[in-house]
Protein backbone atom coordinates (compact mmCIF):
# COMPACT_ATOMS: atom_id res chain seq x y z
CA UNK A 1 0.00 0.00 0.00
CA UNK A 2 1.11 3.93 -0.64
CA UNK A 3 2.22 5.06 2.36
CA UNK A 4 1.03 6.83 4.25
CA UNK A 5 -2.32 5.21 3.78
CA UNK A 6 -6.31 6.24 4.22
CA UNK A 7 -5.70 6.21 8.63
CA UNK A 8 -2.39 8.75 8.03
CA UNK A 9 -3.70 10.90 5.58
CA UNK A 10 -6.80 11.68 7.53
CA UNK A 11 -5.32 12.01 10.41
CA UNK A 12 -2.75 14.89 9.09
CA UNK A 13 -5.56 16.58 6.94
CA UNK A 14 -7.81 16.69 10.17
CA UNK A 15 -4.88 18.08 12.77
CA UNK A 16 -4.25 20.89 9.92
CA UNK A 17 -7.75 21.59 9.79
CA UNK A 18 -7.82 21.96 14.09
CA UNK A 19 -4.34 23.58 14.11
CA UNK A 20 -3.92 25.73 11.21
CA UNK A 21 -7.85 26.70 9.74
CA UNK A 22 -9.93 26.76 12.53
CA UNK A 23 -8.69 29.52 14.08
CA UNK A 24 -8.76 31.20 11.35
CA UNK A 25 -12.91 30.65 10.99
CA UNK A 26 -15.67 32.99 11.71
CA UNK A 27 -18.30 32.15 14.32
CA UNK A 28 -20.60 30.39 11.66
CA UNK A 29 -18.03 28.09 9.78
CA UNK A 30 -16.73 26.71 12.84
CA UNK A 31 -19.81 23.97 13.53
CA UNK A 32 -19.42 22.87 9.68
CA UNK A 33 -15.50 22.51 10.07
CA UNK A 34 -15.72 20.56 13.87
CA UNK A 35 -18.49 18.48 11.67
CA UNK A 36 -15.72 17.71 8.76
CA UNK A 37 -13.00 17.16 11.84
CA UNK A 38 -15.22 14.59 13.44
CA UNK A 39 -16.26 12.74 10.44
CA UNK A 40 -12.42 12.68 9.09
CA UNK A 41 -11.50 11.11 12.65
CA UNK A 42 -14.57 8.75 12.25
CA UNK A 43 -13.31 7.62 8.34
CA UNK A 44 -9.97 7.19 10.05
CA UNK A 45 -10.83 5.30 12.64
CA UNK A 46 -12.79 2.67 10.60
CA UNK A 47 -9.89 2.59 7.90
CA UNK A 48 -8.14 1.35 11.14
CA UNK A 49 -10.08 -1.19 12.94
CA UNK A 50 -12.66 -1.96 10.44
CA UNK A 51 -11.04 -5.33 9.03
CA UNK A 52 -10.46 -6.87 12.28
CA UNK A 53 -13.67 -5.87 13.57
CA UNK A 54 -15.70 -7.45 10.98
CA UNK A 55 -14.20 -10.68 10.94
CA UNK A 56 -15.46 -10.73 15.26
CA UNK A 57 -18.41 -9.82 14.46
CA UNK A 58 -19.03 -12.01 11.46
CA UNK A 59 -17.60 -15.35 14.27
CA UNK A 60 -19.65 -13.62 17.18
CA UNK A 61 -23.16 -13.50 15.23
CA UNK A 62 -22.33 -16.72 13.77
CA UNK A 63 -22.36 -18.00 16.77
CA UNK A 64 -25.57 -17.15 17.31
CA UNK A 65 -26.94 -18.93 14.74
CA UNK A 66 -27.58 -23.00 13.71
CA UNK A 67 -26.28 -22.42 10.17
CA UNK A 68 -24.19 -19.34 9.99
CA UNK A 69 -24.02 -17.84 6.14
CA UNK A 70 -20.53 -17.49 4.95
CA UNK A 71 -19.86 -13.39 4.57
CA UNK A 72 -21.15 -11.01 7.30
CA UNK A 73 -24.03 -9.21 5.08
CA UNK A 74 -25.31 -12.43 4.69
CA UNK A 75 -25.16 -13.54 8.82
CA UNK A 76 -26.84 -10.10 9.50
CA UNK A 77 -29.46 -10.70 7.37
CA UNK A 78 -29.86 -14.11 8.41
CA UNK A 79 -29.71 -13.33 12.07
CA UNK A 80 -32.28 -10.41 11.69
CA UNK A 81 -34.44 -12.66 9.88
CA UNK A 82 -34.44 -15.21 13.08
CA UNK A 83 -35.16 -12.34 15.35
CA UNK A 84 -38.16 -11.49 13.81
CA UNK A 85 -39.38 -14.88 13.83
CA UNK A 86 -39.15 -15.13 17.25
CA UNK A 87 -36.19 -17.84 17.45
CA UNK A 88 -33.97 -15.91 20.27
CA UNK A 89 -37.06 -15.00 22.66
CA UNK A 90 -35.91 -17.95 24.87
CA UNK A 91 -34.41 -16.62 28.66
CA UNK A 92 -30.86 -18.25 27.40
CA UNK A 93 -30.92 -17.80 23.19
CA UNK A 94 -31.74 -13.87 24.29
CA UNK A 95 -29.17 -13.28 26.38
CA UNK A 96 -26.55 -15.06 23.76
CA UNK A 97 -28.36 -13.35 21.32
CA UNK A 98 -27.68 -9.53 23.30
CA UNK A 99 -24.29 -10.00 24.34
CA UNK A 100 -23.22 -10.85 20.80
CA UNK A 101 -25.20 -7.78 19.64
CA UNK A 102 -23.53 -5.43 22.61
CA UNK A 103 -19.93 -6.79 21.79
CA UNK A 104 -20.29 -5.99 18.05
CA UNK A 105 -21.92 -2.77 19.07
CA UNK A 106 -19.45 -1.44 21.09
CA UNK A 107 -16.92 -2.22 18.49
CA UNK A 108 -18.87 0.15 16.05
CA UNK A 109 -19.13 2.52 18.83
CA UNK A 110 -15.54 2.54 19.26
CA UNK A 111 -15.31 3.91 15.58
CA UNK A 112 -18.23 6.25 15.40
CA UNK A 113 -17.87 7.96 19.23
CA UNK A 114 -15.11 6.52 21.43
CA UNK A 115 -16.54 9.27 23.95
CA UNK A 116 -19.82 7.37 24.20
CA UNK A 117 -18.12 4.05 25.13
CA UNK A 118 -19.53 2.91 28.37
CA UNK B 1 -36.81 15.76 12.41
CA UNK B 2 -35.31 19.22 13.85
CA UNK B 3 -31.67 18.53 13.93
CA UNK B 4 -29.60 21.04 15.69
CA UNK B 5 -28.78 24.04 13.39
CA UNK B 6 -25.73 23.78 11.08
CA UNK B 7 -26.81 25.45 8.04
CA UNK B 8 -24.98 28.49 7.19
CA UNK B 9 -27.45 31.36 8.56
CA UNK B 10 -27.52 34.32 6.98
CA UNK B 11 -28.51 37.64 9.20
CA UNK B 12 -28.56 39.71 6.77
CA UNK B 13 -31.48 42.19 6.68
CA UNK B 14 -31.53 41.40 2.88
CA UNK B 15 -32.50 44.37 0.63
CA UNK B 16 -36.17 44.34 -0.29
CA UNK B 17 -36.43 41.51 -3.17
CA UNK B 18 -39.15 40.89 -5.28
CA UNK B 19 -41.19 38.74 -3.50
CA UNK B 20 -41.09 41.54 -0.47
CA UNK B 21 -44.10 43.52 -1.76
CA UNK B 22 -46.71 40.73 -2.35
CA UNK B 23 -45.54 39.59 1.62
CA UNK B 24 -45.96 43.32 2.52
CA UNK B 25 -49.37 43.40 0.94
CA UNK B 26 -50.25 40.16 2.39
CA UNK B 27 -49.73 40.87 5.93
CA UNK B 28 -50.99 44.41 5.34
CA UNK B 29 -54.47 42.96 4.51
CA UNK B 30 -54.51 40.58 7.06
CA UNK B 31 -53.48 42.75 10.24
CA UNK B 32 -56.03 45.42 8.37
CA UNK B 33 -53.30 48.00 8.41
CA UNK B 34 -52.63 51.06 6.43
CA UNK B 35 -49.04 50.58 5.85
CA UNK B 36 -46.35 47.67 6.89
CA UNK B 37 -42.56 47.86 6.54
CA UNK B 38 -40.19 44.76 6.83
CA UNK B 39 -37.49 46.46 8.70
CA UNK B 40 -35.39 43.06 9.26
CA UNK B 41 -35.07 40.18 8.94
CA UNK B 42 -33.24 36.85 10.42
CA UNK B 43 -32.89 33.24 9.30
CA UNK B 44 -33.62 31.13 12.49
CA UNK B 45 -31.56 27.73 12.85
CA UNK B 46 -33.21 24.72 13.63
CA UNK B 47 -35.15 24.11 11.00
CA UNK B 48 -33.78 20.82 8.57
CA UNK B 49 -37.44 20.50 7.07
CA UNK B 50 -38.93 23.95 7.12
CA UNK B 51 -37.44 27.88 7.05
CA UNK B 52 -38.02 29.99 9.47
CA UNK B 53 -37.70 33.54 9.28
CA UNK B 54 -37.82 35.73 11.93
CA UNK B 55 -39.51 39.41 10.25
CA UNK B 56 -39.44 42.84 12.36
CA UNK B 57 -41.96 45.03 11.21
CA UNK B 58 -43.90 48.74 11.72
CA UNK B 59 -47.46 48.08 11.53
CA UNK B 60 -49.24 51.90 11.21
CA UNK B 61 -52.94 51.42 11.67
CA UNK B 62 -54.95 48.52 12.36
CA UNK B 63 -55.16 46.27 15.42
CA UNK B 64 -51.41 45.26 15.10
CA UNK B 65 -49.81 48.70 14.85
CA UNK B 66 -46.29 49.27 16.36
CA UNK B 67 -43.47 47.18 16.20
CA UNK B 68 -43.75 43.64 15.72
CA UNK B 69 -41.91 40.73 15.48
CA UNK B 70 -43.38 37.53 13.57
CA UNK B 71 -41.80 34.21 12.47
CA UNK B 72 -42.71 33.16 8.87
CA UNK B 73 -42.79 29.77 8.79
CA UNK B 74 -42.68 28.12 5.42
CA UNK B 75 -41.68 24.01 3.94
CA UNK B 76 -37.65 23.93 2.93
CA UNK B 77 -37.18 21.63 -0.32
CA UNK B 78 -36.85 18.32 1.20
CA UNK B 79 -39.52 17.04 3.85
CA UNK B 80 -38.72 13.80 5.62
CA UNK B 81 -41.75 11.09 5.72
CA UNK B 82 -44.68 12.05 7.76
CA UNK B 83 -44.10 15.09 8.67
CA UNK B 84 -47.19 17.58 7.66
CA UNK B 85 -47.07 20.35 5.41
CA UNK B 86 -47.55 24.14 6.65
CA UNK B 87 -50.69 24.26 6.04
CA UNK B 88 -51.50 21.36 8.21
CA UNK B 89 -49.45 22.16 10.94
CA UNK B 90 -50.54 25.31 11.09
CA UNK B 91 -54.14 23.80 11.76
CA UNK B 92 -52.40 21.81 14.71
CA UNK B 93 -50.92 24.88 16.31
CA UNK B 94 -54.46 26.71 16.28
CA UNK B 95 -55.87 23.95 17.82
CA UNK B 96 -53.17 23.44 20.75
CA UNK B 97 -53.12 27.34 21.18
CA UNK B 98 -56.62 27.09 22.08
CA UNK B 99 -56.04 24.42 24.09
CA UNK B 100 -54.15 25.96 26.50
CA UNK B 101 -50.70 24.59 25.52
CA UNK B 102 -47.68 27.44 25.51
CA UNK B 103 -47.43 28.05 21.65
CA UNK B 104 -46.27 30.73 20.05
CA UNK B 105 -49.64 32.46 18.76
CA UNK B 106 -50.38 31.21 15.24
CA UNK B 107 -51.59 34.34 12.99
CA UNK B 108 -52.30 33.97 9.26
CA UNK B 109 -51.74 30.95 7.04
CA UNK B 110 -51.20 31.83 3.19
CA UNK B 111 -51.87 29.08 0.47
CA UNK B 112 -51.12 31.68 -2.65
CA UNK B 113 -47.04 30.49 -3.63
CA UNK B 114 -47.27 33.72 -5.70
CA UNK B 115 -46.76 35.65 -2.66
CA UNK B 116 -43.38 33.80 -1.02
CA UNK B 117 -43.22 30.53 -3.56
CA UNK B 118 -44.22 28.59 -0.82
CA UNK B 119 -46.86 27.91 1.65
CA UNK B 120 -46.03 29.27 4.63
CA UNK B 121 -47.46 31.25 8.06
CA UNK B 122 -46.72 33.14 10.34
CA UNK B 123 -46.83 33.63 13.85
CA UNK B 124 -45.28 35.77 17.04
CA UNK B 125 -42.14 35.32 17.51
CA UNK B 126 -41.03 34.08 21.25
CA UNK B 127 -37.45 35.01 22.64
CA UNK B 128 -35.65 31.99 24.64
CA UNK B 129 -32.50 29.34 24.88
CA UNK B 130 -33.88 26.18 22.42
CA UNK B 131 -30.47 24.33 22.33
CA UNK B 132 -30.62 21.05 23.73
CA UNK B 133 -26.87 21.11 25.10
CA UNK B 134 -27.07 24.90 26.47
CA UNK B 135 -30.40 23.61 28.25
CA UNK B 136 -29.10 20.57 29.98
CA UNK B 137 -25.44 22.28 30.53
CA UNK B 138 -27.44 24.88 32.83
CA UNK B 139 -29.45 22.49 34.52
CA UNK B 140 -28.01 22.15 38.01
CA UNK B 141 -27.27 19.18 40.08
CA UNK B 142 -31.34 18.41 40.85
CA UNK B 143 -32.46 19.88 37.41
CA UNK B 144 -35.09 22.63 37.01
CA UNK B 145 -37.78 21.54 38.75
CA UNK B 146 -40.01 24.38 37.50
CA UNK B 147 -39.06 23.57 33.86
CA UNK B 148 -39.89 20.11 34.13
CA UNK B 149 -43.42 20.68 35.79
CA UNK B 150 -44.04 22.65 33.39
CA UNK B 151 -42.98 20.89 30.63
CA UNK B 152 -45.00 17.89 31.72
CA UNK B 153 -48.31 20.01 32.48
CA UNK B 154 -48.22 21.93 29.15
CA UNK B 155 -47.77 18.00 27.57
CA UNK B 156 -50.56 17.27 29.75
CA UNK B 157 -52.70 19.70 27.88
CA UNK B 158 -52.05 19.25 24.57
CA UNK B 159 -53.33 15.24 25.48
CA UNK B 160 -56.61 17.00 26.60
CA UNK B 161 -57.16 17.47 22.92
CA UNK B 162 -58.47 14.05 22.02
CA UNK B 163 -60.72 12.99 18.66
CA UNK B 164 -62.61 13.59 16.63
CA UNK B 165 -61.81 16.88 15.99
CA UNK B 166 -62.93 18.57 13.00
CA UNK B 167 -60.11 21.09 12.50
CA UNK B 168 -57.79 18.15 12.62
CA UNK B 169 -59.76 15.40 10.17
CA UNK B 170 -56.64 15.13 8.36
CA UNK B 171 -55.03 13.50 10.55
CA UNK B 172 -55.51 9.54 10.89
CA UNK B 173 -56.78 7.69 13.90
CA UNK B 174 -54.98 4.54 14.31
CA UNK B 175 -56.66 1.87 14.15
CA UNK B 176 -55.61 -0.66 16.83
CA UNK B 177 -53.08 -1.04 18.78
CA UNK B 178 -50.43 2.29 17.94
CA UNK B 179 -47.97 0.45 19.10
CA UNK B 180 -48.18 -2.82 17.10
CA UNK B 181 -48.54 -0.32 13.76
CA UNK B 182 -45.58 1.43 14.45
CA UNK B 183 -43.80 -1.55 14.69
CA UNK B 184 -44.70 -3.21 11.23
CA UNK B 185 -43.99 0.71 9.86
CA UNK B 186 -40.24 -0.14 11.11
CA UNK B 187 -40.03 -3.47 9.89
CA UNK B 188 -41.30 -2.44 6.44
CA UNK B 189 -39.14 0.63 6.48
CA UNK B 190 -35.86 -1.79 6.98
CA UNK B 191 -36.56 -4.26 4.42
CA UNK B 192 -35.99 -1.50 1.88
CA UNK B 193 -32.64 -1.16 3.19
CA UNK B 194 -29.36 -2.88 1.62
CA UNK B 195 -28.24 -4.09 4.82
CA UNK B 196 -29.73 -5.75 8.00
CA UNK B 197 -30.02 -4.18 11.42
CA UNK B 198 -30.21 -7.26 13.70
CA UNK B 199 -29.92 -5.14 16.97
CA UNK B 200 -32.93 -3.07 15.91
CA UNK B 201 -34.64 -5.98 14.64
CA UNK B 202 -34.17 -7.46 18.30
CA UNK B 203 -35.45 -3.96 19.84
CA UNK B 204 -38.55 -4.34 17.52
CA UNK B 205 -39.21 -7.82 18.55
CA UNK B 206 -38.30 -7.22 22.73
CA UNK B 207 -41.61 -4.30 21.77
CA UNK B 208 -44.01 -6.73 19.87
CA UNK B 209 -43.19 -8.89 22.93
CA UNK B 210 -44.12 -6.46 25.35
CA UNK B 211 -47.19 -4.46 23.82
CA UNK B 212 -48.46 -2.49 26.92
CA UNK B 213 -52.07 -1.67 27.58
CA UNK B 214 -52.95 1.13 25.16
CA UNK B 215 -54.11 4.21 26.49
CA UNK B 216 -57.06 6.22 24.89
CA UNK B 217 -56.11 8.12 21.66
CA UNK B 218 -55.59 11.37 22.14
CA UNK B 219 -52.93 14.20 20.31
CA UNK B 220 -50.01 14.17 20.43
CA UNK B 221 -46.91 16.68 19.41
CA UNK B 222 -44.11 13.49 18.20
CA UNK B 223 -41.37 15.74 18.61
CA UNK B 224 -41.92 16.42 22.17
CA UNK B 225 -38.34 16.73 23.66
CA UNK B 226 -35.03 19.32 24.97
CA UNK B 227 -34.45 20.82 21.58
CA UNK B 228 -37.93 22.01 20.92
CA UNK B 229 -39.18 24.16 22.95
CA UNK B 230 -38.27 27.78 23.96
CA UNK B 231 -36.85 28.60 27.67
CA UNK B 232 -36.01 31.58 29.49
CA UNK B 233 -35.40 32.55 33.25
CA UNK B 234 -39.05 32.73 33.64
CA UNK B 235 -38.99 29.15 32.27
CA UNK B 236 -41.03 27.40 29.30
CA UNK B 237 -41.85 29.79 26.61
CA UNK B 238 -43.00 27.72 23.85
CA UNK B 239 -43.32 24.88 21.87
CA UNK B 240 -41.98 24.50 18.94
CA UNK B 241 -42.19 22.22 15.59
CA UNK B 242 -45.43 20.67 15.37
CA UNK B 243 -44.95 18.60 11.82
CA UNK B 244 -44.62 15.31 13.34
CA UNK B 245 -48.49 15.90 15.40
CA UNK B 246 -50.98 13.09 15.38
CA UNK B 247 -53.53 10.55 17.25
CA UNK B 248 -51.60 8.21 19.59
CA UNK B 249 -51.10 6.82 22.65
CA UNK B 250 -50.12 9.75 25.18
CA UNK B 251 -47.23 7.28 26.94
CA UNK B 252 -45.69 7.99 23.36
CA UNK B 253 -44.42 11.50 24.17
CA UNK B 254 -43.68 10.74 27.40
CA UNK B 255 -41.58 8.49 26.37
CA UNK B 256 -39.70 10.27 23.48
CA UNK B 257 -39.27 13.36 26.15
CA UNK B 258 -37.79 10.92 28.70
CA UNK B 259 -35.31 8.93 26.36
CA UNK B 260 -32.12 8.33 27.05
CA UNK B 261 -30.92 9.98 23.37
CA UNK B 262 -32.78 13.35 24.60
CA UNK B 263 -30.39 14.20 27.62
CA UNK B 264 -27.80 15.55 25.96
CA UNK B 265 -24.92 16.68 28.40
CA UNK B 266 -27.18 14.94 31.07
CA UNK B 267 -28.20 11.30 31.12
CA UNK B 268 -28.70 11.10 34.54
CA UNK B 269 -31.63 13.66 34.16
CA UNK B 270 -34.44 11.84 32.70
CA UNK B 271 -37.03 14.55 31.92
CA UNK B 272 -35.13 15.83 29.13
CA UNK B 273 -31.51 16.11 30.72
CA UNK B 274 -33.02 19.43 31.96
CA UNK B 275 -34.85 17.53 35.19
CA UNK B 276 -35.87 15.52 37.62
CA UNK B 277 -38.93 12.86 36.11
CA UNK B 278 -40.69 12.86 39.50
CA UNK B 279 -40.95 16.52 38.82
CA UNK B 280 -42.21 16.32 34.89
CA UNK B 281 -44.49 14.20 36.24
CA UNK B 282 -45.79 16.46 39.24
CA UNK B 283 -46.71 18.71 36.42
CA UNK B 284 -48.29 16.30 34.24
CA UNK B 285 -50.31 15.08 37.00
CA UNK B 286 -51.69 19.03 38.16
CA UNK B 287 -53.21 18.55 34.94
CA UNK B 288 -53.99 14.83 33.59
CA UNK B 289 -55.83 11.53 35.78
CA UNK B 290 -53.73 9.47 33.40
CA UNK B 291 -51.92 6.66 35.39
CA UNK B 292 -48.54 5.98 34.28
CA UNK B 293 -47.19 2.69 35.04
CA UNK B 294 -42.88 2.70 35.15
CA UNK B 295 -43.39 -0.58 32.99
CA UNK B 296 -45.58 1.52 29.94
CA UNK B 297 -42.93 4.59 30.26
CA UNK B 298 -39.52 2.09 30.02
CA UNK B 299 -41.47 0.60 26.98
CA UNK B 300 -42.02 3.52 25.24
CA UNK B 301 -38.56 5.03 25.89
CA UNK B 302 -37.69 1.58 23.71
CA UNK B 303 -39.91 2.62 21.45
CA UNK B 304 -38.36 5.92 21.22
CA UNK B 305 -35.05 5.10 21.14
CA UNK B 306 -35.99 2.70 17.60
CA UNK B 307 -37.68 5.83 16.31
CA UNK B 308 -34.53 7.51 16.78
CA UNK B 309 -32.78 5.08 14.79
CA UNK B 310 -35.04 4.73 12.09
CA UNK B 311 -34.73 8.40 11.51
CA UNK B 312 -31.12 8.52 12.04
CA UNK B 313 -31.31 5.71 8.94
CA UNK B 314 -33.99 7.79 6.81
CA UNK B 315 -31.25 10.84 7.35
CA UNK B 316 -28.36 8.45 6.17
CA UNK B 317 -30.64 7.78 3.35
CA UNK B 318 -31.30 11.20 2.36
CA UNK B 319 -27.55 12.14 1.91
CA UNK B 320 -26.46 8.53 0.74
CA UNK B 321 -29.19 8.96 -2.00
CA UNK B 322 -28.43 12.29 -3.53
CA UNK B 323 -31.73 14.03 -2.40
CA UNK B 324 -29.63 16.31 -0.45
CA UNK B 325 -26.18 15.85 0.32
CA UNK B 326 -25.16 17.24 3.68
CA UNK B 327 -22.60 16.51 6.23
CA UNK B 328 -24.89 16.38 8.71
CA UNK B 329 -27.55 14.11 7.60
CA UNK B 330 -24.16 11.83 7.12
CA UNK B 331 -23.22 12.24 10.58
CA UNK B 332 -26.75 11.33 12.02
CA UNK B 333 -26.61 8.19 10.15
CA UNK B 334 -23.68 7.38 12.13
CA UNK B 335 -25.43 7.84 15.22
CA UNK B 336 -26.68 4.71 15.20
CA UNK B 337 -24.52 3.17 17.82
CA UNK B 338 -25.39 4.77 20.36
CA UNK B 339 -28.89 3.89 19.87
CA UNK B 340 -28.77 0.57 19.47
CA UNK B 341 -26.50 0.25 22.31
CA UNK B 342 -29.60 2.07 24.80
CA UNK B 343 -31.56 -0.22 22.76
CA UNK B 344 -29.77 -3.29 23.75
CA UNK B 345 -29.05 -1.96 27.29
CA UNK B 346 -33.30 -1.36 27.69
CA UNK B 347 -34.17 -4.53 26.75
CA UNK B 348 -31.33 -7.22 27.58
CA UNK B 349 -31.30 -9.90 30.00
CA UNK B 350 -31.55 -7.64 32.91
CA UNK B 351 -34.10 -5.26 31.75
CA UNK B 352 -38.01 -5.72 33.26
Amino acid sequence: MTQPNAAQLLDIARQTLLEQVLPELSGELRYPALMIANAMAIAARESRLQGELEVQEHARLGAVLEAPPATLAGTRQHLAQTIREGRHDAPQARRALVEALRQTTLDRLAISNPKAMP
Amino acid sequence: MSSSSTTSLASDPIAASDNDQQLVDFIRERAAAERVLITARKRLSGGAIQENWRLDLLIEGGPWAGDRRWVLRSDALSALPASLGREQEFAVLQVVYQAGVKVPRPLWLCRDTRVHGRVFFLMEYVPGIAAGRLLSAQAGAQGQGGLAAQLGANLARLHQVRPPCAALDFLPIPQGSPALATLTAYRRYLDTLDQAYPALEWGLRWCELHVPRSQALCLLHRDYRTGNYLASEQGLEAVLDWEFSGWGDPCEDLGWFSARCWRFTRPDLEAGGIGLLEDFLRGYHEVSSLAIEPSQLHYWQVMATLRWAVIALQQGQRHLSGEEPSLELALTARLLPELELDILNMTGAEAP
